[in-house]
Formats: structure tokens, C-alpha cells, sequence
């Protein structure tokens, strides 16, 4: 399928007709698959989009609970306003343009969907198919939306038609996604068309058998089948049931590993830590009383007397002046003894040696004047020898001993008073066990129920097999019964053959979906490789042929769970999901995609720009905003671009503006 | 020579409390923060007031405040009275006065024992 035009006629915020051409067109003799529409929030790219699925699918685009009566009114709302007309506009379009291959040609459809206010005010909604330029008459909503639905069925449009925001993250979601991706898988692989045939040929082959047998036997044959009918709805309760359980365990494995990882990071680690903080907390506290004990003992010494070094020098001085003055006291007593017994002694030398005394006499006195001259201090401190020898060897130990060691011991108290406050800081970071014990004992819960969970699973797995033994056995004595008939009414070829393509049919669906699957699978995990920022951080992905679950094997073959991948992995993983969906449906349809990029980082970016966009499909159609593909991205994304659309705003108006230039070219 | 004749030495109130606040700061008793802060007193050059003691606190036994360090702080308060040219029969009075004056530079500059240098 290509679309070709979309024309919207005054709806929503498009005033008047407004053509968009969706061809991707061909430029150096190469198609260029990607139409870019720019536009930022508010500017109505959301309303294109949803226009494209309005046309296609007319009430069901709305989702399935929707009443017609809700539809009117969404229709009705999607009437273009203008300030400028008094009256308004009454009525509103949307028509698709679309080239569709079926049996090898190609023909153009045309649909329009117009509505308009009827004169009781209520909305009548017109429908108008053209193929290859004639209408089509007596064409019904059902049929068409038949037709459509085997283009491209509703619940499969999300697969093309995707809104990058919200829709994308459903199916990175495991639970949600299942069941829808299980379906889309079958109908995309077509294995929901084989699956058919082969119910219908049992019902072709049983009523064959029916017509011609016994009544007896049309009564067994009865009985079996309702006896299957309630086997496989107890199949499928069980299988339901599975799919609960299994949910559980996941959630309880989640749980789990939250807990574990809130432990790890809360204690664990840091309770072995805090005995030993504990222990080096009451070591400082120790070595800080040493210290403070040390402190005061030198306080009780000497140290007081090394606070006023100014007066202790003069002392020092004093002291030592005092001294020598004694001493020279002492000797200048002394040498006026000398004096007086040596002119004692001269007194009879008399004679002609009369000028000794005299010559002794001058000497001495000299001497003594020379001691007298240099004793003019004043003495008041009044010490005896000793104690000046006392007071002189404190005052040098205050100083130079005991101040030096206070200062030491003060740095140290001041270090280890640190220590002691780190030490407590990390403590009370620590949580104690009273912390720890409630979140062991709910990971123990946790651990029990899933435990519990898991025996329910086995219980259920067991029944499952039970169960399906005794379909297959009932469809064993369904088959020899009906052979048994076969062979005895000799029904015919056409009975036989049918059963014989209903053996070839199991075989084809089981082979097909395990082709299709293996084929999936290398899809999904190159796609994904080939976006991921992390290379390959996804080695395979399983797909479980019943159940359709995936799982994802990391380079080492350990199972990966969905919610280890950040935000951005989950959607480039449901992007690669799409994206291999796509390409294994072999259904060539367009792929539209609204916000893609929002919560994606620049590497990621590129990844899609890269290796997505101009790959995703023959027709890629994005509405960007600005911040999304800006300048760098459209240069990047430039040579896979056909053509652009810029879709403004304009308040004044109260419509958006169409022109087709992106936001950086013109 | 002149030496000591009081056998007591007394406290202001106010000292009283400071020694009280900065036994219970240091676990250091109060006769050895009285000998810290009469050293720190003296290394100030100006007079310190004379203590008119109105609210008395405390007194002091002299042997304790001062034990074997009696003739090293009497030479000290000597020396500051003849830096400071006070005639020798203040001694007692300056003694006090110092003492007292003492306590509040202590009481300023420790808040703890690595405050003590």
C-alpha cells in the first residue's frame, strides 16, 4: 500500500482544502522513501495523523468502546473553527489517496469521509470510495471497512501507525504487550488465514462424514466433540491462568531484586562497617582523654609560665644581674680584705720602701671602682642562689620544652577530635540493624511467596499437559471414529483428501511458525543491534512458539529482563520490535511515526536517523518538532527526504499554515 | 626584701563563675588556670585595676594557687613592677589584681583544651 494524498477540508486546526502529497518521490534516479512534516507542538501534526487513521477507519479509529453517539461528537469537534466567521463552517473532510497491489495490479482508491451539521443540528457522516476514479456504488461502512481491515487490520495499524510516545511503550511493557503481540504476530505471519482453513476443512470434513453415517456414531461423534469443546476451554483457562501466574512471578522477581539491590545499597556492607567504626570510635574517644590528661598535667607544671615571655626575658636578666652583682659584692669584699692584710703586712717593711702601700692600695682600689662601676642595677627580686638556679631552669623549660609539647598535643587533639566526628557522621549514615531487619525479613516474604507462586505454576504446567493429552486423545478417538466410518461407508476421496491436508496443514503452521519465528528472531535482535547505542547488547531473543512471550538473552545467553533496559532501550526495543514485525509481515505499508524521537538521547538519535528512518518501509512519513529532527538530523536525514511539510500555528487566525519547506530550508 | 603577706588570695564573684565555667570547659582546676591567666596578665603592660571586690567569691589558699611556683611568680609580678615603675609595697595588691584579671583573659581565650596554646 502507498499513500498518495491526504486532503483535509476544515478540519481541526486546517482552515479551508488542504492537500498533503505523500508520494515519495524520486530524486537522482532513487526513491526517496522518508516525507517530513515539521511542526512544533500545537501545530497539528497530531492532527494529521490521526486524520490518516479517521479515513481509514472511520469510527473504530476512535478504539473499539466507542458509541456512535461519541463519534458523532468527535466529529462534530473536529469541525474548523474560525474567529473570523461569524457563522462557521458546517461541514468538514478527510480524504485518502492510496495505491493498493492485489493479485499483481495496482489500483488507486480514493476515500473521503465528510460530515456536516444537519439542519436538526445532529451530524450526518458521508462516505465516498473511488477506485481508480469511478465511484463506486452501494458500497457499505462494512464493507469497506472490511476491505481495509484485510489491507491493514485495525489492531495491526498501531504496528505503522505509530505515535512514538505513548503506543511504542505499551509494547516494551511485557504483560500488555503479550497477548496484542501474540495476535499480531499470528495475523502478520498469516498464520491466523492457515489456522482457518484448517478449522474450516474439520467442519467441511466432519459434516461429509456426518451425512453418510450412523446415527450412533453421529451421537459419539457428538459427545467427543463437546467433550473436546470443554477440554480446550479448560486449556485455555489454564493457559490464562499460566500467563497470571507467570506475571506474579515476574513482579515477585522484580520485588526481589529491588529489595536486594535497596539492601546492598543501605547496609549489608556498611552494618560489617559499622562494628568496626564503632570499635576505631571508641579508640579515638580513648586517645582523645589521653591527650586531654597529658594537657592538664603540663598545665600543672611549668607551662603557665611561658604566657608572658616578655616579662620572663627581663627576668632572666634580672636574675643574672642580680647574680654577678652578689658575686662581684663577694669579690670586692674580698679584695678589700686582701687590702687591708697586705698593708697590715707592709707596716713594719717602713724604710726606704715607703711608696709600696700606696702602689698596693691604688691597685686595689682601681679594682674596685671597676667592680663598683659595673653593679648599678637595682636588686629586688631577693633570691638565694638556688632558688635563682630554680627560677631560671623553669622559665627555660616553660619555653622551650613545655610550650612546644602543648602545642603537639593540642594539633593532635584537634586531628583525633575530627577523626571522631567523621567517624560518628559515617555511624549515623550506617543504618543499624533495627534499618536493615525489616527489609531482610520482607525480602524473606517476598523469596516465600515466590516460592509458593512457582509450585502453583507446576501445579498449572502439569494440568496443562493432562489436558492436552486428553484432547489429543479425544481427537484420537474422534479420528479413528470417523475413519472407521470413512473406511466402512467408503465416503470418498474427497473425505480422505481432506483429512490428509489437515495432517499437512498442522505440519505447515507448526513448521511455519517456527520458521517465521527463527526468522523473527534474528530480525528483532539485528534491528534492535542496529539501534542500540550498546552494540550488541542483546545476543538473541526468544520467542516462545505458544505463548509468544520474548525474551532477551544478553551476549552471555542470560535472560535479560525488559525493566533492566532504561527508558530509552525499552523504546528502541519496541521500535526494533515494530520494525522486525514489519519486515517479516512482508506486507509492503507505509510506516507513519508522530514524536518519535522525544525521549530518546542524541546517540540513540542518530541510531533511528541512521539506520531506522530511511530503512523503516518505502514510505516513511514523520511529524517531528523542531527540537526532535533539528538542523543537524535533517542534514543527517537529508538524503532519504522527499519532501517536507512545515504545518505553524498562527494564533491570529486560529489555523495552521502549510508550506513546504521544513523548518531550516527557505 | 619584700615578699608576699597575704595568706589568701581573693576572687570577684565573677571570677568565681568563669573559674567555675572553665574548670568544667578543660577539667583544669582552678589555682592552675589562675596561674595561666596571672602570667597572661602580666605580659600586659597597662595597670590593672585595683579589685574593689564588692560580691566576694572564692579565696584561694596562697600555697595552693601558687605550690613550689611561688618565687617564680613573685620575681615575674617584681619584674613587671619595675618595667611598670610601681613602688614596691603594691605587691600584695597587684598580686590580686593581676590574679583577677587573669581569669577573665583566660576565660576569653579558652573554650577548650586545644585552645590552651
Amino acid at each position: 500500500m502507498l499513500l498518495k494524498k491526504i486532503i483535509l477540508n476544515n478540519y481541526g486546526l486546517y482552515k479551508g482544502k488542504k492537500i498533503f502529497d505523500l508520494t515519495p518521490r524520486m530524486k537522482y534516479n532513487k526513491i526517496r522513501p522518508v516525507v517530513l512534516f515539521g511542526g512544533k507542538n500545537g501545530a497539528g501534526k497530531t492532527t494529521l495523523f490521526d486524520s490518516l487513521r479517521l479515513a481509514l477507519y472511520g469510527k473504530n479509529s476512535l478504539g473499539n468502546r466507542v458509541s456512535k453517539q461519541e463519534y458523532l461528537d468527535f466529529l462534530r469537534s473536529r469541525i474548523h473553527r474560525s474567529p473570523s466567521d461569524v457563522v462557521g463552517s458546517s461541514n468538514a473532510s478527510v480524504a485518502l489517496e492510496f495505491d493498493y497491489v492485489s493479485m499483481g495490479l495496482t489500483d488507486t482508491y480514493f476515500v473521503e469521509r465528510s460530515w456536516a451539521i444537519g439542519n436538526g443540528k445532529g451530524i450526518l457522516e458521508h462516505l465516498r470510495i473511488e477506485k481508480n476514479g469511478e465511484k463506486l456504488e452501494g458500497v457499505t461502512a462494512d464493507f469497506w471497512q472490511g476491505f481495509v481491515e484485510d489491507i491493514i487490520p485495525e489492531r495491526l495499524s498501531t504496528l505503522f501507525f505509530f505515535d512514538g510516545e505513548k503506543k511504542i511503550q505499551d509494547i516494551a511493557q511485557d504483560g500488555v504487550g503479550n497477548k496484542a503481540l501474540a495476535e499480531s504476530i499470528r495475523s502478520l505471519l498469516g498464520l491466523d488465514i492457515v489456522e482457518r482453513l484448517k478449522s474450516d476443512l474439520g467442519i467441511y470434513r466432519s459434516r461429509e462424514v456426518k451425512k453418510v453415517a450412523s446415527q450412533s456414531c453421529v451421537a459419539q461423534l457428538a459427545t467427543l466433540e463437546s467433550e473436546r469443546f470443554s477440554f480446550e476451554e479448560g486449556l485455555s483457562n489454564i493457559i490464562e491462568k499460566l500467563g497470571e501466574v507467570r506475571k506474579d512471578i515476574d513482579m515477585i522477581e522484580g520485588a526481589v531484586r529491588r529489595k536486594e539491590s535497596q539492601l546492598h545499597s543501605e547496609g549489608h556492607v556498611f552494618a560489617r562497617q559499622r562494628e568496626s567504626l564503632i570499635v576505631r570510635k571508641s579508640e579515638l574517644a580513648t586517645s582523645i582523654e589521653e591527650i586531654q590528661k597529658a594537657i592538664r598535667e603540663e598545665c600543672e607544671e611549668v607551662f603557665p609560665f611561658s604566657f608572658c615571655p616578655t616579662v620572663a626575658k627581663k627576668l632572666v636578666v634580672q636574675i643574672e644581674n642580680e647574680v654577678d652583682q652578689r658575686r662581684l659584692r663577694i669579690v670586692g669584699d674580698e679584695l678589700k680584705n686582701i687590702e687591708l692584710e697586705l698593708l697590715r703586712s707592709l707596716e713594719g717593711f717602713g724604710g726606704e720602701g715607703v711608696q709600696v702601700p700606696a702602689i698596693v692600695s691604688s691597685v686595689i682600689e682601681g679594682r674596685l671602682n671597676a667592680i663598683h662601676s659595673g653593679v648599678e642595677s637595682q636588686e629586688f627580686l631577693g633570691l638565694s642562689e638556688s632558688e635563682s638556679q630554680h627560677v631560671l631552669s623553669w622559665l627555660s623549660a616553660a619555653e622551650k620544652d613545655s610550650r612546644p609539647r602543648m602545642q603537639r598535643l593540642a594539633q593532635r587533639l584537634e586531628e583525633v577530635v575530627r577523626e571522631l566526628q567523621k567517624v560518628d557522621r559515617e555511624i549515623a549514615k550506617s543504618p543499624s540493624d533495627s534499618v536493615l531487619n525489616p527489609i531482610m525479613e520482607e525480602l524473606a516474604g517476598l523469596n516465600q511467596r515466590l516460592g509458593m507462586k512457582e509450585r502453583e505454576y507446576h501445579v498449572l504446567e502439569d494440568q496443562k499437559r493432562i489436558i492436552k493429552n486428553k484432547i489429543s486423545e479425544t481427537n484420537r478417538l474422534y479420528e479413528r471414529l470417523v475413519k472407521r466410518e470413512q473406511d466402512e461407508l467408503a465416503a470418498g476421496e474427497r473425505v480422505e483428501m481432506v483429512a490428509r491436508i489437515q495432517n499437512g496443514l498442522d505440519e505447515y503452521i507448526d513448521k511455519l511458525t517456527r520458521a517465521k519465528i527463527e526468522e523473527l528472531k534474528t530480525t528483532v535482535a539485528s534491528c534492535f543491534n542496529s539501534l542500540s547505542r550498546k552494540g550488541d547488547l542483546i545476543r538473541e531473543i526468544d520467542i516462545d512458539p505458544e505463548t509468544f512471550g520474548v525474551t532477551l538473552l544478553d551476549r552471555y545467553g542470560n535472560s535479560l529482563p525488559k525493566e533492566e533496559l532504561s527508558s530509552g532501550e525499552k523504546q528502541m526495543y519496541a521500535v526494533a520490535m515494530l520494525w522486525a514485525l514489519t519486515k517479516a509481515s512482508g506486507r509492503a505499508l507505509p510506516v507513519i511515526i508522530d514524536t518519535p524521537l522525544g525521549r530518546l538521547d542524541s546517540d540513540h538519535r542518530r541510531k533511528l536517523i541512521q539506520n531506522y528512518f530511511p530503512k523503516a518501509s518505502e514510505q516513511v512519513i514523520i511529524l517531528s518538532t523542531d527540537t526532535e529532527v533539528d538542523q543537524d538530523w535533517y542534514n543527517e536525514l537529508s538524503p532519504s527526504i522527499s519532501h517536507c511539510y512545515h504545518l505553524k500555528y498562527d494564533s491570529d487566525s486560529n489555523q495552521t499554515i502549510v508550506s513546504n519547506e521544513y523548518f531550516w530550508r527557505g | 626584701m619584700n615578699s608576699l603577706k597575704l595568706q589568701k588570695i581573693p576572687f570577684s564573684k565573677d571570677a568565681d563563675n568563669k573559674l567555675r565555667a572553665l574548670k568544667s570547659r578543660t577539667g583544669i582546676t582552678p589555682n592552675i588556670l589562675c596561674r595561666i591567666g596571672f602570667c597572661m596578665s602580666l605580659e600586659r603592660s597597662n595597670y590593672p585595676l585595683h579589685v574593689e571586690i564588692q560580691e566576694k567569691g572564692r579565696e584561694i589558699n596562697r600555697h595552693t594557687l601558687l605550690g613550689d611556683y611561688e618565687s617564680i611568680a613573685v620575681s615575674l609580678l617584681k619584674v613587671w613592677m619595675d618595667m611598670n615603675s610601681a613602688p614596691m609595697e603594691e605587691l600584695d595588691d597587684l598580686f590580686v589584681s593581676h590574679m583577677n584579671r587573669g581569669v577573665v583573659s583566660v576565660f576569653q581565650k579558652v573554650k577548650s583544651l586545644s585552645d590552651m596554646v
